[in-house]
């Protein structure tokens, strides 16, 4: 089965059973963040689909809670925030009279529906799970086809994506134009989530109001994740959407960009991305959970478990599940118990060794092993020897319980994607008004670490730290200095 | 032996492993062959020893390689949407040959990319034996057009 072909089948039997009533009126919605705003009618029928309600259990920042105590925020929350600001995006837009002819009211009704629908392929613990299935030959495959190819489509936005060119979801959109006399395309909404312009009918900037270098994606998740963090980030919102703007020259694409007045709001927002990353989605803590995450499709995957009778050997089944799922599946597979009780009484892997610049001597070989991020067979490898090594030592430590993670630095592409109108001919990239995605680099390369995680008993850590030593200079050639100990807070 | 909290299934225990077990799983991983490899050794084979740092002309050029040479490639995807085809990836390789210190890329002003004499010796001992014969010519050739592209003024 292909993936398109599996996600149509399994939304077939999602939807199959749904009778679409007409809503009354429209709804106010409080959103702590971006504020209250109007849901319409048509849009109440999308929301309280199964397929977006089960967004309300997928964990927006997967266990980061666990490091932040307030990080309990969800999908479904940073939808609806998605809806507002792309509502709010295209109407001071709209407010500028020489774009008024360039959207109309159709554009903003499919933008508003493509965001409430922009993360229904999340897995659970959103990013924590796309790194499993993203690897699948199923949607590698898939991201190699021209129209992903072209617009460079995450996992999840491809799953999400098929979720909404699915036959049972366009014939969902058929009944509620017919119900509310509209004019929806279930397919031009599919294409906004994953950012094509390639569209006859709607130019490109279009799809930048969701997926573009400075989207209601961006302007969501980012201020999102840093409240309920408590970390101290300001995005002045008003202000870029106020200096949004259309490159209209011959010839070039016609992407959303922004007038010089707003670049160095453009600036805060990717120096608040690297802070993110750094303080948080790259946390030790953060990862060492992620790492406990993936253990728990380990398991299954090895030991032939099933969770609501799916064994996770393709990605639709991870459609099928939710953080709540997870949390509770030793269930349903006992041999998960040590695991998600870990996680549920936050007893998390700790570090017993640190990658970095300021721990490995000879960093020219740094190379050798982060290569291997994206490649979970080869970074196996390399744990099973770690693994194997600490045993020789006098542990039996289970696989599971020993991760060599290698966080990915936030990628610095909106400066050269995103141009800046210095006049009315004279455009540049936002990386010449000051290159700030060189400048963040350098602080992202002093910045990266990548861990080995074992369990967190001070004794278990010694070994495994003289076990991943020992392999790593032996099979890459690495060679540590005391701070990759004392990074890890072992002395 | 473990903290009192955390729980460890013994019954899921590594195997120990045989000699021939390991030494095949240490054999994999030191001829693993990655993308950032095939840059690397593009990079070693430019005659200067620094380039532009420029992200339009450099993902341009690996475009171009790519699609005359789409076998060394493979995983490099470009998204051609935007002003110049971008690779996330390649943007990510660029950042751990950045972080390994086969290249420099934070000199004063970023304005050049800088693979010394030093990286490009490293690269041809440790990285090129990965390739086969064909393979390093094939390279050393796109060494070559990469460099002229990137220092092309158009």
């Amino acid at each position: 089965m292909t993936l398109a072909s599996s996600i149509d089948a399994y939304i077939t039997n999602e939807l199959g059973s749904i009778k679409l009533a007409k809503v009354g009126a429209p709804k106010k919605i409080r959103d702590a963040l971006t504020g209250t705003f109007i849901l319409n009618e048509h849009e109440i029928n999308v929301l309280d689909l199964p397929i977006v309600q089960r967004l309300r259990r997928i964990s927006q920042t997967a266990l980061a809670c666990l490091t932040y105590p307030c990080a309990s925020h969800n999908r479904f929350q940073h939808t609806l925030g998605v809806t507002n600001i792309v509502t709010k995006l295209f109407n001071a837009f709209l407010s500028k009279k020489e774009y008024s002819k360039l959207v109309n009211e159709d554009d903003l009704r499919e933008l508003r529906l493509a965001a409430i629908l922009h993360d229904v392929g999340h897995g659970p613990f959103s990013h924590a799970c796309e790194e499993i299935y993203g690897q699948m030959k199923e949607v590698q495959n898939e991201r190699k086809k021209p129209e992903f190819e072209h617009v460079q489509s995450k996992p999840h936005e491809i799953m999400s994506y098929y979720v909404v060119k699915s036959k049972a979801f366009v014939e969902l959109i058929t009944k509620i134009n017919s119900i509310y006399s509209l004019n929806l395309d279930a397919e031009r909404m599919a294409n906004m989530i994953i950012g094509n312009m390639n569209n006859p009918k709607r130019q490109g900037y279009i799809s930048d109001f969701l997926n573009g270098p400075f989207d209601a994606d961006k302007l969501d998740y980012m201020p999102r994740d840093a409240y309920f963090t408590g970390l101290k980030m300001d995005v002045d919102f008003d202000r870029i959407a106020y200096t949004c703007l259309v490159d209209q020259r011959p010839g070039k694409p016609r992407r959303l960009c922004s007038d010089i007045s707003g670049a160095h709001n453009l600036e805060q927002i990717l120096f608040n991305k690297v802070l993110l990353y750094s303080s948080m989605y790259n946390h030790h803590k953060v990862r060492a959970a992620v790492c406990m995450i993936k253990s728990i499709f380990e398991i299954i995957d090895d030991n032939n478990l099933t969770i609501r009778n799916r064994s996770f050997k393709e990605p639709v089944d991870f459609l099928a599940i939710d953080d709540y799922d997870v949390l509770s599946s030793f269930r349903e597979a006992p041999l998960l118990k040590d695991t998600i009780d870990n996680i549920r009484n936050r007893q998390l892997l700790k570090r017993a060794l640190v990658i970095s610049r300021h721990t490995v001597e000879n960093r020219n070989l740094t190379g050798k092993v982060t290569k291997l991020t994206g490649n979970p067979a080869q970074i196996k490898y390399l744990r099973t020897l770690i693994a194997d090594e600490a045993n020789k030592r006098g542990l039996s430590l289970p696989l599971y319980d020993i991760w060599l993670d290698l966080p990915r630095a936030p990628s610095l592409n909106e400066p050269t994607l995103c141009k800046v109108r210095i006049t009315e001919e004279d455009y540049v990239d936002l990386s010449e008004v000051f290159p700030v995605d060189w400048w963040l680099t350098a602080y992202n390369e002093t910045k990266w670490k990548g861990f080995v995680f074992c369990p967190p008993d001070k004794k278990i850590r010694e070994i495994v730290y003289d076990a991943a030593e020992k392999v790593l200079k032996d099979v890459e050639g690495l060679r540590f200095n005391p701070m990759a100990k004392k990074e890890a807070k072992m002395e | 032996m473990v903290s009192k909290m955390y729980r460890m299934n013994k019954d899921l225990a590594l195997k120990k492993l045989t000699e021939k077990e390991r030494a095949k799983l240490v054999n994999q991983l030191k001829n693993t062959v990655a993308p950032d490899d095939v840059v690397a050794a593009i990079l070693s084979h430019l005659s200067k020893e620094e380039i532009p740092l420029n992200v339009h002309k450099i993902h341009s050029a690996v475009f171009k390689l790519k699609q005359k040479n789409p076998e060394m490639f493979e995983e490099f995807i470009f998204s051609t949407k935007d002003y110049y085809p971008y690779s996330y990836l390649l943007e990510q390789v660029l950042f751990r040959l950045q972080n390994a210190d086969l290249i420099n890329t934070l000199n004063l002003g970023f304005k050049k990319c800088i693979v010394s004499k030093e990286s490009k010796a490293y690269i041809r001992k440790d990285v090129l034996p990965l390739f086969g014969n064909e393979d390093r010519k094939k390279l050393e050739k796109m060494g070559k057009t990469f460099e002229k592209a990137v220092l092309s003024t158009s």
